[in-house]
């Protein structure tokens, strides 16, 4: 009962302030969506490209299995002594520590959901709807810009939200490599053998998935065309 | 065989029922139809004589017992089934998918191979499809196959619901010859829903025309709804070419067949001419010794005086004497001579006239 | 720029000299992995025999596990660490809790796949409802259940590397070392290790899988002539 009661206090105890949960929230938010950002750049318009073109399908399928079988936590480990290899080498990156590798990582795992659900999605667009848009005149850039995409844009915000939950997930533990974010709750309850900071900070971390995943749930019900939703969901 | 008394389907939120109050007797070993437009019941009022579909009220026996009173997947095993789609078991070998009845019913292993061996020969497949999967055969022999399946346990009865709804028109027309070719064997009292009225007057022994809701409008032999459709709905619904399809169900073999003007071949010329003068006819036929048709000649360019041999054109418009007369009909309207010869197996057995034809419309 | 990497990223022969150590890794992965995807298949079938029995279970079922599947599992092993201590059930509440949502949705969907006309058909000739489910809709479900399966194993034995956080974690232990040494050459071989092996085995037991399913679907494997 103590623990709980503990726990309860635990937040307004530790809300404000340099190391607070509001810091802490937004560096949290920060690198999750500055990742799930750039690799949305890397991974969204090559797939777009190649599902119009009808190309690489295999490469999407290989994507989303590798994707799945590598661990979040193995890839951020890994990120670590490359990132420092990398700031060894390029002088303006002073510490291959925190931020960086974190980044890395996140980086990485969240390219497959993205790039395989674009391309599934693309690819997906009734073939018969494509032809018409063909026959009426319209340019292979305006068939991909103004049917494909529109057309796969749930399948595409789905793989958008896969990625950021994962990232989400993942960002904690960042802690492990000296960024901070939510997970320095978590590590720092799990080496200082704190249960009251390692459970709130685990509640605060799933508050965060949790928020991310009805953020996309709400987009994909009330955000996208009428059309759009009702037609495919 | 089958009784509906006073059946009624009043499906939960509907404002009217989907049949109401429908009475019908469907006679032993007949094939009957049940045809009408969308809506009119017709596959409900199937559905509830295996109850897949509960009657709401009234009461339907099959053989005499009330089908209510029993476990309705006791009462399936002894009714075949055969839907459009056929519904063959895609993870089950077809000898599998035969045998399904019998082995819900817990026959012996040899009894069944047995049984699948019969009905495989029965429905006219090859034996070395039995190993195969439902998804390696073409859609007439799964048809084929369903039927098979639905025959398994030698059920008494079968219920058809548009069985040949999802085949191609020519497919359809080669299995429903089958199927009547099959019924003459096993006469099964078989009840047959379509939308078709051509495929209901070719099957059915017996016709229901149903209207929305079920209502029975007409129930008799196809030959009597097509030549007194009993009321204004049985009549559009049977469509304009009432006369025609009716035609359809006569065989060329009942009718009295004229000669023609016809004569062996090795006949003077002048008898030919006489017999084409008796006949009015402008052309002569030419019939070899064992009756088969030579072909035709023009009289015009028959010799002065001599012996007829070999005739100078191919006879094209003949019809077999087991077609109907709408097909008698067919040859005689796009033809030259405006006659029909009419062959028993290649043998010449007479001539069909239009006023012929038009003699047993009037009838 | 000064030049490059001076020790080698992976020590061979570290690895080779640890050969025993590693199997044992292998073999705890294995038994975490195997517990978890055992527990969740037995939970997920009362889930969904549930659902089967009452069909408005589906909504609430699926959003509770849809739940615990967007909790990441780092959060779900911190926060039962104060309830149920440093222990295997730990880390297995967390693993199971991950694997529920697919495991019951690729059943259902499994189970709504099957053609309804092969439905009518069999109870059309006399199936009972329970012969109906086992010999007829399962069997037609399997390839989209053991879909389901193998995402779920898939994506527990990435997870069960963090449960070395917890002391566990077989493989992830070799992680969780090398990023404690991490500036050592020794350090990026344990990590290298850690996270390679766990790649090949996810894809080892991912191709099993697909083994099982062929043998298991004997109809789906000959191709329409």
């Amino acid at each position: 009962m103590e623990f709980v009661t503990d726990l309860i206090q635990w937040f307004p105890d530790n809300m404000w302030g340099d190391a607070g949960i509001i810091v802490r929230t937004i560096e949290h938010i920060q690198i999750s969506a500055f990742s799930v950002v750039v690799a949305a750049v890397f991974a969204i318009p090559p797939a777009m490209f190649l599902a119009h073109r009808r190309i690489g399908a295999f490469t999407a399928v290989t994507a989303v299995n590798i994707g799945r079988a590598i661990p979040s936590f193995g890839v951020l480990a890994l990120a670590l002594p490359i990132t420092i290899i990398i700031a060894r080498n390029v002088p303006f990156l002073s510490t291959g520590l925190g931020f960086f590798p974190t980044f890395v990582a996140l980086f990485v795992l969240a390219l497959p959901p993205m790039f395989a659900n674009t391309y599934t999605g693309i690819a997906g667009v009734d073939a018969d709807l494509v032809e018409a848009a063909r026959g009426m005149g319209l340019t292979s850039r305006q068939i991909l810009i103004r049917i494909e995409l529109p057309v796969a844009a749930p399948l595409i915000v789905e793989g958008i939200r896969l990625s950021t939950v994962q990232v989400i997930a993942t960002a904690t533990l960042g802690a492990l490599v000296a960024f901070d974010g939510l997970g320095r709750f978590v590590i720092n309850g799990f080496s200082g053998q704190d249960t009251t900071q390692l459970a709130g900070g685990a509640i605060l971390v799933g508050l965060l998935a949790i928020a991310a995943e009805l953020f996309f749930a709400a987009y994909l019900k009330w955000g996208l065309p009428r059309g759009i939703r009702d037609g495919v969901r | 065989m089958i009784t509906l008394t006073d059946v009624t389907k009043h499906y939960e939120g509907a404002t009217t029922p989907a049949v109401e109050n429908l009475s019908l007797t469907i006679e032993e070993g007949t094939i009957t139809v049940l045809v009408g437009p969308s809506g009119c019941g017709k596959t409900t009022t199937l559905k509830m004589i295996n109850r897949l579909i509960e009657p709401t009220s009234g009461d339907i026996t099959v053989g005499g017992n009330s089908v209510i009173d029993r476990p309705p997947h006791e009462l399936r095993r002894e009714i075949g089934y055969v839907i459009q789609h056929i519904g063959l078991f895609p993870h089950k070998t077809i000898r599998k998918n035969i045998a399904t009845v019998p082995h819900l019913l817990g026959w012996d292993a040899a009894r069944i191979a047995e049984r699948v061996d019969e009905l495989i020969e029965l429905v006219d497949l090859d034996e070395e499809m039995l190993d195969r999967y439902p998804h390696e055969l073409s859609g007439g022999q799964r048809q084929r196959v369903g039927v098979a399946r639905a025959l398994a346990a030698d059920p008494p009865v079968m219920l058809m619901d548009e069985p040949f709804g999802a085949v191609d028109p020519i497919v359809r027309g080669k299995l429903q010859d089958e199927l009547l070719d099959l019924q003459r064997r096993v006469k099964k009292t078989i009840v047959l829903v379509t939308h078709d009225v051509d495929e209901a007057v070719k099957l059915g022994d017996k016709v229901a025309i149903l209207n929305i809701g079920g209502v029975l409008e007409q129930y008799d032999s196809p030959e009597v709804i097509l030549g007194s459709p009993a009321n204004d709905f049985v009549r559009s619904f049977l469509g304009t070419d009432r006369g025609l399809k009716r035609l359809g169900l006569f065989p060329i073999e009942t009718l009295q067949l004229d000669t023609g003007p016809f004569v062996g071949v090795g006949a003077t010329t002048a008898v030919a001419r006489s017999v084409a003068q008796s006949h009015n006819s402008e052309w002569i036929g030419v019939l070899a010794e064992d009756d088969t048709l030579l072909g035709w000649s023009p009289v015009d360019s028959l010799a002065v005086d001599g012996v007829v041999t070999e005739a100078a054109e191919r006879f094209l418009s003949w019809v077999d004497c087991n077609d109907s007369l709408r097909d008698a009909l067919e040859v005689i309207i796009s033809s030259h001579t405006r006659i029909a010869a009419v062959l028993d197996g290649g043998t010449f057995k007479g001539i069909v006239t239009l006023d012929q034809i038009y003699a047993e419309i009037m009838t | 720029m000064t030049t490059v990497v001076a020790a080698p990223l992976i020590r061979w022969d570290w690895v080779f000299r640890n050969g025993d150590k590693i199997v044992e890794r292998i073999i705890e992965h294995l038994i975490l992995t195997g517990l978890a995807v055992g527990f969740g298949i037995a939970i997920a079938l009362v889930l969904t025999a549930i659902i089967l029995r009452w069909r408005g279970a589906y909504g609430p079922i699926t959003g509770i596990t849809g739940l615990m599947y967007s909790i990441p599992s780092v959060a779900l092993f911190a926060f039962f660490v104060p309830i149920t201590g440093i222990t295997i059930l730990t880390a297995e509440i967390a693993l199971v809790s991950y694997t529920l949502l697919i495991l019951i949705r690729n059943t259902i969907a499994g189970l709504d796949g099957v053609p309804n006309d092969v439905r009518e058909a069999a109870t059309g000739m006399g199936y009972t409802r329970r012969r109906l489910l086992f010999e007829i809709e399962l069997p037609l479900a399997l390839p989209v259940i053991i879909t389901g399966i193998r995402i779920a194993t898939v994506t527990v034995i990435g997870l069960v590397t963090i449960s070395s956080l917890i002391g566990l974690g077989g493989l992830g232990q070799f992680i969780l070392q090398g990023l404690t040494t991490f500036s050592s050459p020794i350090g990026t071989t344990k990590i290298f290790l850690g996270t390679g092996l766990s790649i090949v085995l996810a894809i080892v037991i991912d191709l099993g899988l697909v083994l099982v399913e062929r043998l298991v679907t004997p109809w789906a494997r000959r191709v329409a002539n």
